[in-house]
């Protein structure tokens, strides 16, 4: 006699496709900027999902599950990448951009793609706040929690990173005019 | 508030202004109203932020990837094995005949991405599986001869052989057998049939070239009238699944 079974896990089919359709673009570019490939970034974000679907009696609300799916698939990304010690690729194909044929349409999209390998140069903690952070779903708070570090800390990366951001832009192009944060003054030396 | 502080608070102001009316950065921003040397840093970091902010916009996931996400929430697991059933079948020649008849070219290119082993998760190997399933394209590269022949032939083929089968499923004696790579690995395959036309096929994979591999419990999926069931054992990950087969059924054969 085969004991009776179901899904362990009552996720609710069109919660679960809310919240796939609401977040899973944004946790595919998180996943690229840290990972730096397609394929991992597609995993990160499957396995992030994957392990959604088992806690769905847990998280019901959309928005509750946003910040969830962020710091699962950071976490996830920790466990897989950084304790294995395995190596990344820098694929030149990591970014798929969308097509466009105007002129104009070409050159943004060109530049575009140098601020992203720009983004993607970074080290992985500068990449990461600042991925999180121009997403624009997550306030400092938010990113905090994702992080698992005190706002404070949010802030004085942030403004780290956007320093390397702007350095590594201007090695790109020189030409271009960045006003520094303020080299003058000792940085912030927290988090 | 200095300017240096007003700064690295404004470091955190998104771009589209979705943190004005929060009180943190309400001095910050009525500084740099204030102050021309702030306001024009802010302005330029504004910039900035608004290009980084399209640019990331313009990484756009692989098309299909909504569609594994959603599939992949198919998965489930067992909460407690249930007590085998056996079932023996009989296996007329003509079927077996019918079986290696499904016969079409499987392209190892097709799920051979580098040169190097690369782990991969279950899950990929499951979805891997599954699919080539669905497809149709499996032929077998020996047919007959009992499980004891189909073992040593996988064996002149590099591939895992010496793995376990589940007593109820071995007493439907494999019907043939075939190797292929994913991911740079070897995987078994060996066909078994439970009753007229209906197979079902067992693929082994060794737990080197699986990334977090499944317990002994096994897990279910389903995708387009495909069923199956993945699970760990003795270094060696398998899956078994077939077309029309559903979780009861397989449960009987594991």
């Amino acid at each position: 006699m085969t004991t009776p079974h179901t899904p362990i896990e009552h996720m609710d089919e069109e919660f679960f496709q809310v919240v796939v359709d609401r977040f899973y673009t944004d946790l595919y570019r998180f996943g690229m900027s840290l990972a730096r490939n397609q394929d991992d970034a597609c995993d990160l974000v499957q396995q992030t999902y994957a392990i959604f679907a088992e806690k769905a009696g847990q998280i019901r609300e959309p928005s509750k599950a946003k910040q969830w799916l962020f710091t699962t698939l950071y976490r996830e990304f920790t466990a897989l990448y950084r304790r294995s010690k395995r190596s990344v690729s820098m694929d030149s194909d990591v970014y798929t951009l969308p097509e466009q044929s105007a002129d104009s349409n070409a050159a943004r999209q060109t530049e575009q793609q140098e601020m992203l390998e720009v983004l993607r140069s970074l080290e992985e903690s500068h990449r990461t706040i600042l991925t999180l952070f121009y997403l624009n779903q997550h306030s400092y708070k938010e990113i905090a929690g994702i992080l698992e570090v005190p706002i404070g800390t949010v802030m004085s990366r942030l403004s780290r990173a956007k320093e390397a951001l702007r350095g590594s832009m201007e090695k790109l192009n020189p030409g271009i005019k960045i006003i520094p944060f303020d080299s003058d003054k000792k940085k912030p030396n927290h988090g | 508030m200095d300017n240096q502080e007003a700064k690295l608070v404004l470091s955190a102001y998104r771009p589209g202004g979705e943190d004005a009316t929060d009180p943190v950065f309400a001095e910050a921003l009525e500084q740099a109203r204030r102050d021309p040397e702030l306001a024009d840093w802010f302005a330029a970091q504004r910039r900035l932020d608004a290009s980084m902010s399209k640019a990331l916009q313009s990484c756009v996931p692989p098309a299909d990837l909504r569609d594994r996400i959603v599939f992949n929430q198919n998965v489930v697991r067992i909460s407690q094995p249930p007590a085998p059933e056996r079932r023996v079948w009989s296996q007329p020649r003509f079927l077996f005949a019918l079986a290696a008849s499904i016969v079409l070219l499987l392209s190892i290119g097709l799920f051979y991405k580098s040169a190097e082993p690369a782990l991969m998760t279950s899950r990929h190997f499951v979805e891997n599986v599954v699919e080539l399933n669905q497809s149709g394209q499996i032929s077998l590269g020996r047919m007959g001869g009992g499980i004891g022949e189909l073992r040593s032939w996988l064996a002149e083929q590099g591939s895992p052989s010496d793995f376990e089968i589940p007593p109820d499923l071995e007493a439907h004696g494999g019907i043939g057998c075939q190797t292929f790579t994913i991911n740079g690995h070897q995987v078994s395959l060996v066909c078994f049939m439970l009753e007229k036309d209906r197979l079902v096929h067992f693929f082994v994979i060794d737990n080197e070239g699986i990334e977090h591999p499944p317990g002994l419990e096994p897990r279910f999926i389903r995708r387009n009238g495909h069923t199956a069931a993945t699970w760990s054992a003795g270094g060696r990950t398998y899956v078994l699944t077939g077309k029309d087969i559903d979780e009861e059924t397989l449960l009987r054969l594991i």
